[in-house]
C-alpha cells in the first residue's frame, strides 16, 4: 500500500465543492442573538460618555456592552501557547480607544436591522487624542499609547510601554563593527514593508450557543482552538471546563485567524443571556479590525572581500505592531532568525531593534512571519552587492549560502520568545534549487536582460528562502487513533485544518503506517472535547509536528492491533504480520482478517476498543529552503511590469502529497506576489485606513498569474514523518526581492520600499536621468 | 414618481445601490421597458439603457465598432457577474470619474436619448453640473467606420483605472479622451482640432497634438497615482493611440 | 413583499423586504453554499446564476429575482461533482469556501458558445478571487472539466 507521496485528492474537496454546510456561519443557531460592535472613528480617543438613551429602548435591542461591563484583565488575543511571548496589553473592552476600527462597545439585538438600527442611535463622546501614525517617530515619543498600569509581559521580551515599545531584542555573534571595518565592500541599505492584509476569503466568523450540559459551546473560525479555549476562559473568568471550542471547516487564514477577535464578544454574550449569539465580520472589519502584517523599517549592512566572501551581517529592524502587541516580539525574531542563516559562514552577524506601538489597526501573525520582511532586505542587498562586486548574484550566493550538514549558531540563539534550539542541517538542497530553477527559467540565456524593444525589456531575479517546520520545545500535537468495526478507523486530531490540505495529510500518514487506503481513514479536526490538544496551524507546523504525532499514534495502534490478533489467533505476536488487510503468523500459517477481527473484538470474543493516542514535540525545526526565479516585462516609459513567469524550486523534505504542497507554495507565491506588487495600503493623515475594502485593496487575480513553475528538489528529511518538512510559509518568502531584483536588472534601479508600484519606479528612473544629466 | 421624490432612484444595474446611496424612498426598476436589445439600421447602433456590460463586451457589431473600443472597455471592467447585471445606463448616469465606459463612449461620440429631455450628446450630459431627473432610455452611436484604440491602466484586473484613455478616427475626425484623471472622461479637444486638419498625420503631428492634450487636460493625485504620474501615462498613451489608429508603429 | 422564483427547478413563493439582497434571501432558504466574501462585487464567493448567467448575490435586490430561476451549485450536483473530480486531481481545492461559486461559474461558461482558450477562461473567472491556489491549479482543472486539457 502506498498512499503517501502520491496523487491523492484532499479528503474533502467533493464534499465543499457540491456546496455542503461546512464553515461557521452555516452552524450558528436559528434565532441567535445579534452582536454588533460599534468601532472607533478616531485613531486615538477617550471615551467621555457614551449616550445610548435611543438605542437602548428599541425593541429587540437585548444588551449594550461596554468597558463597564467586562472584568479589567488584561490578556493578549495573539492565539499563542503559555505564558505567551506578547504582552498581556488588551482588555476585551476599554475606556481608551488605540486605532481607526477599536472596539467602542458592542449592540446585542434580536435581528440584524435592530443592531444597526441601535448602532446609529448611539452617541459617543469622543476626547480626541494626539494619535502616533508615523512609527519611525514612535519610540520615546510624549504621547502614550498603554499608560495603563495593569498591562504587563510575560517574561522578559523587552516590553517598556513607557517608550511605546511592546518588544526590543539585541543578540550579535562575532564583531560586526570589526568585521565591517576590515571588508573590501560594504552595502548599506535601508528597505520598507506594508501592512499587507491576509484577505482570506471566508470573514472571520464566531457563533455560541449553552448545551444541555449547560456549557458553552463556540464554533469558530480559527485556526487555534485551544488556545481559544484558554483565553476565553483566562478573560472572561469562565471556568475552562464549561468551554468547548469547534473549529468547523475554516475558509482560509493565513496567520490571520490565529489570534482571537470576535470570540469573546459571542462567548461573553452567550455565557450571561445564555442565548444564542452570532458575530460575522464585515470585510471592511476584517480589513480594518483584525490584524496586519508587521510594516517594517529594516536597516541591512553587508560586509565582503573582493573575492565574494561575505564577511558579516548587520540586521537593525524597526517593527510597527500597531494598537497592541500581538506577536511584535515573535514576527520580529523570525525577520532575524529564519532569514540570516541563509548565509551561515559570516565570522560576525548582529541582529537587533524595536516593535513600536503606534495607532494603527494591530499586526499579527501572518504567513512569512517576519522572514518575509527579512527576506526583501537581506535579499535584495546580496544582490546590490553582486552589482557592486560585478559578481554573478547567483556565485555570490553559492559561495556563501548555507549547506547541507551545515550549521548557523543564531539557531541556537534566537528562539521565538525563549533562546533558540541549536541544530545541523540534514538537510538541505539550496545547491539543487538554484541548479533546477536556473534552468527553468533560463537563467543562462536572460540574466540580467534580454528582448529588449523601443518600449519594453525582459529581465530575470532571483531569491532564496528558508522558514522554520514548528517551533522547537514549544510546538506540540496529538493524535489518537481508533479502530472500528469492519476494519475502518477514526483519526482525531488537534491539528486545524483551515484550507491547507492538513486533514489530507494527516490521513494520508496515518493510511501509510496502517498500510490501508485513505477511505478508510476517518478524519476529524479540531474540537477541545473530542479531539487531542494541537497548538494549532501555524509556523508551519502540522505536517511536521503534528505529521510526527500521527505517526506515532498509527504505529502504536498497529503494534497494539497486532498484540491483539496475536491473542486472538493464539499465536506469538513476533511471528505475527499485518499488511492492511490481513493478519497472518508467519510460523503457524494461522490468518485472520481485519474486517473479522475488528468485528470480533468488537462485538464477540475478547471485547476490546483499541485506540492509541501520541503527542510529539519537536526537538528541532528543520527549514524548508526555496530558490524563487521569476520572468518580468518593464514598460520603459510608463513602468508598467508584468510577471511572465515564476518558477519555485522547494526543498520541504519529500512532500507527503504533491499536489497539495504544489498548492501551498504556489498559493503563496502569488500572495508573494500581492505584497511585492499590487497590495498597496493607504491611510488618511488621521490614520483611517483607505484601502478597507475589495474594491481598492487589490490582490492578485487569474490575469495577472500566467505562469508558475513549481518543483520539488528529491530531499528525506530523517525527522520529519515520510520524510517531510514543512511547506506552508516558504513559498510566500522570495517574490519581494526577486521582483526587486528582476526591476535592477530590467532598467538599473533599485527599489527599497514595498510595494514595488510602476509609479515607484517611474519615479526612481526619473531621478536616474536627473542624476546621470 | 422620479421627477416628485427627490429620494427615488432609477435602478441600472443595481449593484453599487448600497455603495451609493444611503437612503432610498422607492426604486424604479426599467426591467419591463424592453430596453435590454442592440439594434442596428444603416447609419446608427441604437443601444437600449438597460443592455448590460456583457452584452456590450460580446456584441458581434460593437466588436467591429472602431476597432471594437465599447467592447474592450466592457471587457475591463471587473468580473462576469457584475457585467451581466451593470448596465449601460447605470454607468452614464452614475457618471463615475473612474468609468472606462464613458471614456470609451465619447470617443465614439454617443448620444443620449431620454424620456422627457431632448436627445443630448453624451459630452453635453457629462457637461451638465446635476444629474437630469429623467429616463434615459437609449444610446445611439453613429457606424461611421474606422479605427479606434482604448487602453486602462489599473493594478490588477479588477481595479479601476489609475488612467483611461479611447481613440477614435473615423471618416478622418479623430476622438482622444482620457479618463480617471482621476477627473471624468474628457476630450483633448485642441488636440482633435489640430489632427483633423491633417490629411495624413507624421509622427511630429502625433508629438504636436499629445503635447496639446497634455495642456488641455487636467490631471490630478487621489489614492491610486499621483498626478504627475497620470500625465505621464497619458503623453505615452495617446501617443501610443494615436500612432495605433492612424497606423503608425510605435 | 412576496415573490416567486425558481430555486433550482422549484418555484419557491418568498416574502421578502424591499431591500433585501438574494444573498440574503437564499441564505434563510438554508442555501449555505451561497456565501459573502467581501459585499462590494469584487470576489465572486457570493455567485449564483440568474437565468444561467452568473451574477453577485450579495448585491442583487432579491425582487429582481422575482419571475427569474435561480440556480446555485445545489442544483447542479452532478456537474460538480465532475468538477471536484477534476480539482482533486490538480490539488486545486483548498479552503473551498469559494468553490460553489467557481463551480457555478465554470458551469455557466460551459454553456456558452464561446472558444475555451487561455484568455476566454481568465476572463470568464477574473472575478472568482481566490487567496489560496495561486489559480493555476484551478484553471487546468477546469480545462480538463471543459473537456479542452492539452
Amino acid at each position: 500500500m502506498k498512499t503517501v507521496q502520491t496523487i491523492q485528492p484532499s479528503v474533502d474537496g467533493k464534499g465543499l465543492m457540491m456546496g455542503r454546510k461546512g464553515y461557521t456561519d452555516d452552524y450558528k443557531e436559528p434565532g441567535s442573538l445579534i452582536i454588533k460592535i460599534l468601532r472607533s472613528p478616531y485613531a486615538h480617543a477617550k471615551i467621555k460618555q457614551i449616550d445610548s438613551s435611543k438605542a437602548s429602548p428599541l425593541p429587540g435591542v437585548r444588551m449594550i456592552l461596554t468597558a463597564a461591563d467586562f472584568p479589567r484583565i488584561p490578556f493578549t488575543r495573539a492565539g499563542q501557547g503559555y505564558p505567551e511571548p506578547s504582552p498581556h496589553d488588551k482588555f476585551v473592552l476599554d475606556e481608551t480607544l488605540r486605532y481607526v476600527g477599536d472596539e467602542v462597545l458592542a449592540v446585542v439585538a434580536e435581528s440584524e436591522e435592530v443592531a444597526e438600527k441601535a448602532l446609529s442611535l448611539i452617541r459617543v463622546d469622543y476626547e480626541v487624542l494626539e494619535p502616533i501614525l508615523d512609527f519611525e517617530t514612535a519610540l520615546d515619543h510624549p504621547v502614550l499609547i498603554h499608560p495603563e498600569p495593569e498591562i504587563k509581559e510575560m517574561f522578559p521580551i523587552g516590553f517598556d510601554p513607557k517608550r511605546n515599545l511592546a518588544a526590543s531584542y539585541q543578540m550579535e555573534v562575532g564583531e560586526v563593527i570589526k568585521e565591517l571595518a576590515a571588508c573590501d565592500t560594504i552595502v548599506k541599505s535601508r528597505f520598507f514593508t506594508q501592512a499587507q492584509a491576509h484577505v482570506m476569503m471566508e470573514p472571520h466568523a464566531v457563533n455560541a450557543r449553552i448545551d444541555y450540559q449547560n456549557r458553552l459551546v463556540i464554533y469558530s473560525s480559527t485556526q487555534t482552538p485551544f488556545h481559544i479555549r484558554r483565553i476565553i476562559s483566562q478573560a472572561l473568568e469562565i471556568p475552562i471546563s464549561q468551554i468547548r471550542v469547534i473549529k468547523p471547516r475554516v475558509g482560509g487564514g493565513f496567520g490571520g485567524k490565529q489570534a482571537i477577535h470576535g470570540e469573546m464578544f459571542a462567548a461573553f454574550v452567550t455565557w450571561k443571556t445564555k442565548q444564542p449569539s452570532t458575530l460575522v465580520y464585515t470585510r471592511k472589519e476584517v480589513f480594518s479590525s483584525t490584524y496586519t502584517r508587521h510594516p517594517m523599517r529594516l536597516d541591512l549592512t553587508l560586509g565582503a572581500m573582493k573575492d565574494g566572501t561575505l564577511k558579516a551581517i548587520d540586521c537593525q529592524v524597526l517593527s510597527d505592531t500597531g494598537a497592541y502587541g500581538e506577536h511584535a516580539l515573535t514576527v520580529f525574531m523570525v525577520t532575524g532568525s529564519k532569514v540570516l542563516p541563509l548565509y551561515n559562514k559570516v565570522s560576525a552577524v548582529r541582529f537587533g531593534g524595536h516593535v513600536v506601538y503606534t495607532n494603527h489597526t494591530p499586526a499579527g501573525a501572518f504567513r512569512g512571519y517576519g522572514a518575509i520582511q527579512g527576506n526583501f532586505a537581506l535579499e535584495s542587498a546580496i544582490d546590490m552587492l553582486a552589482k557592486k562586486l560585478k559578481m554573478d548574484p547567483l556565485k555570490l550566493r553559492e559561495m556563501n549560502m548555507m549547506k547541507e550538514g551545515e550549521t548557523s549558531p543564531i539557531f541556537a540563539i534566537m528562539g521565538e520568545g525563549t533562546a533558540g534550539t541549536a541544530m545541523i542541517m540534514d538537510t538541505c538542497k539550496l545547491e539543487e534549487c538554484i541548479a533546477r530553477g536556473k534552468a527553468l527559467i533560463g537563467w543562462e540565456d536572460k540574466y540580467p536582460r534580454f528582448q529588449e524593444t523601443k518600449t519594453t525589456v525582459r529581465a530575470v531575479g532571483m531569491a532564496l528562502a528558508m522558514q522554520g517546520s514548528g517551533i522547537p520545545l514549544i510546538d506540540m500535537g496529538s493524535a489518537t487513533i481508533k479502530l472500528n468495526d469492519d476494519g475502518f478507523y477514526n483519526l482525531l486530531v488537534g491539528a486545524t485544518e483551515i484550507g491547507q490540505g492538513s486533514d489530507t495529510v494527516l490521513s494520508q500518514i496515518a493510511a501509510e503506517v496502517l498500510e490501508t487506503t485513505l477511505d478508510k481513514i476517518i478524519i476529524y479536526s479540531s474540537d477541545t472535547d473530542l479531539t487531542p490538544f494541537d497548538v494549532g496551524a501555524y509556523a508551519s507546523s502540522t505536517t511536521y509536528v503534528s505529521g510526527n504525532a500521527v505517526l506515532k499514534a498509527a504505529k502504536a495502534l498497529k503494534a497494539k492491533m497486532i498484540d491483539k490478533a496475536a491473542q486472538l489467533l493464539e499465536v506469538e505476536s513476533d511471528s505475527l504480520v499485518f499488511d492492511g488487510t490481513m493478519f497472518q503468523d508467519l510460523k503457524t500459517g494461522k490468518s485472520i482478517s481485519l474486517t473479522d477481527f475488528s468485528n470480533q473484538i468488537t462485538y464477540s470474543k475478547q471485547q476490546e476498543q483499541l485506540s492509541a493516542t501520541a503527542s510529539y514535540v519537536g526537538h528541532k525545526s528543520p527549514p524548508p529552503f526555496m530558490a524563487g526565479f521569476v520572468e518580468i516585462e518593464i514598460d520603459k516609459q510608463t513602468c508598467e511590469l508584468s510577471i511572465e513567469h515564476y518558477v519555485s524550486v522547494v526543498d520541504c523534505g519529500t512532500p507527503i502529497n504533491l499536489k497539495l504542497a504544489q498548492g501551498q507554495v504556489e498559493g503563496a507565491i502569488v500572495q508573494g506576489l500581492g505584497m511585492a506588487l499590487t497590495e498597496n495600503v493607504k491611510e488618511s493623515s488621521q490614520g483611517k485606513l483607505l484601502t478597507g475594502d475589495l474594491l481598492s485593496y487589490t490582490i492578485p487575480t487569474r490575469k495577472e498569474i500566467k505562469r508558475l513553475t513549481t518543483e520539488f528538489v528529491s530531499s528525506y528529511e530523517k525527522s520529519g514523518p515520510y520524510g517531510a518538512k514543512s511547506v506552508g510559509e516558504v513559498g510566500i518568502d522570495t517574490p519581494p526581492a526577486a521582483l526587486a531584483n528582476a526591476i535592477e536588472n530590467a532598467l538599473g534601479v533599485r527599489i527599497t520600499s514595498l510595494p514595488l508600484t510602476p509609479e515607484k519606479i517611474f519615479f526612481a528612473m526619473k531621478e536616474k536621468r536627473s542624476n546621470n544629466e | 414618481m422620479l421627477t416628485e421624490d427627490p429620494k427615488s432612484v432609477i435602478l441600472g444595474g443595481g449593484l453599487w445601490l448600497r455603495l451609493s446611496f444611503s437612503e432610498v424612498s422607492t426604486l424604479i426598476g426599467l426591467e419591463k421597458l424592453g430596453l435590454d436589445r442592440i439594434e442596428e439600421d444603416d447609419q446608427w447602433i441604437k443601444l437600449g439603457s438597460q443592455v448590460t456590460l456583457r452584452d456590450l463586451q460580446t456584441s458581434t457589431p460593437l466588436q467591429s465598432l472602431a476597432g471594437g473600443i465599447l467592447s474592450q472597455a466592457s471587457e475591463h471592467i471587473m468580473g462576469i457577474g457584475v457585467r451581466n447585471v451593470a448596465t449601460i445606463g447605470g454607468t452614464i448616469c452614475g457618471r463615475y470619474g473612474f468609468s472606462d465606459l464613458l471614456t470609451a463612449l465619447l470617443a465614439l461620440d454617443a448620444r443620449l436619448v431620454f424620456f422627457k429631455t431632448e436627445e443630448l450628446s453624451l459630452k453635453q450630459y457629462l457637461a451638465k453640473k446635476k444629474p437630469l431627473r429623467d429616463i434615459l432610455l437609449s444610446i445611439r452611436i453613429r457606424k461611421t467606420p474606422g479605427a479606434g484604440y482604448f487602453h486602462k491602466i489599473s493594478t490588477t484586473a479588477l481595479d479601476f483605472a489609475i488612467l483611461n484613455l479611447a481613440i477614435a478616427r473615423r471618416a478622418g475626425k479623430y476622438k482622444i479622451v482620457v479618463g480617471s484623471r482621476p477627473g471624468i472622461a474628457k476630450c483633448a479637444e485642441n488636440a482633435m482640432e489640430y489632427l483633423d486638419q491633417i490629411e495624413n498625420p507624421s509622427e511630429s503631428d502625433i508629438l504636436k497634438a499629445t503635447q496639446l492634450a497634455l495642456e488641455e487636460l487636467t490631471f490630478s493625485t487621489n489614492l491610486k497615482a499621483t498626478q504627475e504620474y497620470r500625465q505621464e501615462l497619458a503623453r505615452v498613451y495617446v501617443e501610443r493611440g494615436l500612432k495605433a489608429v492612424i497606423g503608425l508603429e510605435y | 413583499m412576496n415573490i416567486n422564483f425558481l430555486l433550482n427547478g422549484t418555484l419557491k413563493v418568498v416574502n421578502i423586504c424591499p431591500g433585501e439582497m438574494l444573498l440574503d434571501t437564499l441564505r434563510k432558504l438554508d442555501i449555505l453554499s451561497v456565501r459573502r466574501g467581501c459585499d462590494t462585487t469584487s470576489c465572486g464567493v457570493c455567485t449564483v446564476l440568474l437565468d444561467n448567467k452568473p451574477i453577485p448575490s450579495c448585491s442583487f435586490l432579491s425582487v429582481r429575482a422575482d419571475g427569474h430561476a435561480v440556480t446555485t451549485v445545489e442544483g447542479i450536483p452532478e456537474e460538480a461533482e465532475k468538477l471536484a473530480k477534476c480539482f482533486g486531481e490538480e490539488g486545486a481545492d483548498q479552503c473551498g469556501f469559494c468553490n460553489p461559486a467557481f463551480s457555478l461559474t465554470a458551469y455557466a461558461m460551459k454553456q456558452e458558445k464561446i472558444v475555451f482558450d487561455e484568455q476566454t477562461i481568465k476572463d470568464y473567472l477574473v472575478g472568482n478571487l481566490c487567496r489560496c491556489t495561486g489559480y493555476l491549479s484551478q484553471e487546468k482543472a477546469l480545462r480538463k472539466y471543459l473537456g479542452v486539457d492539452q
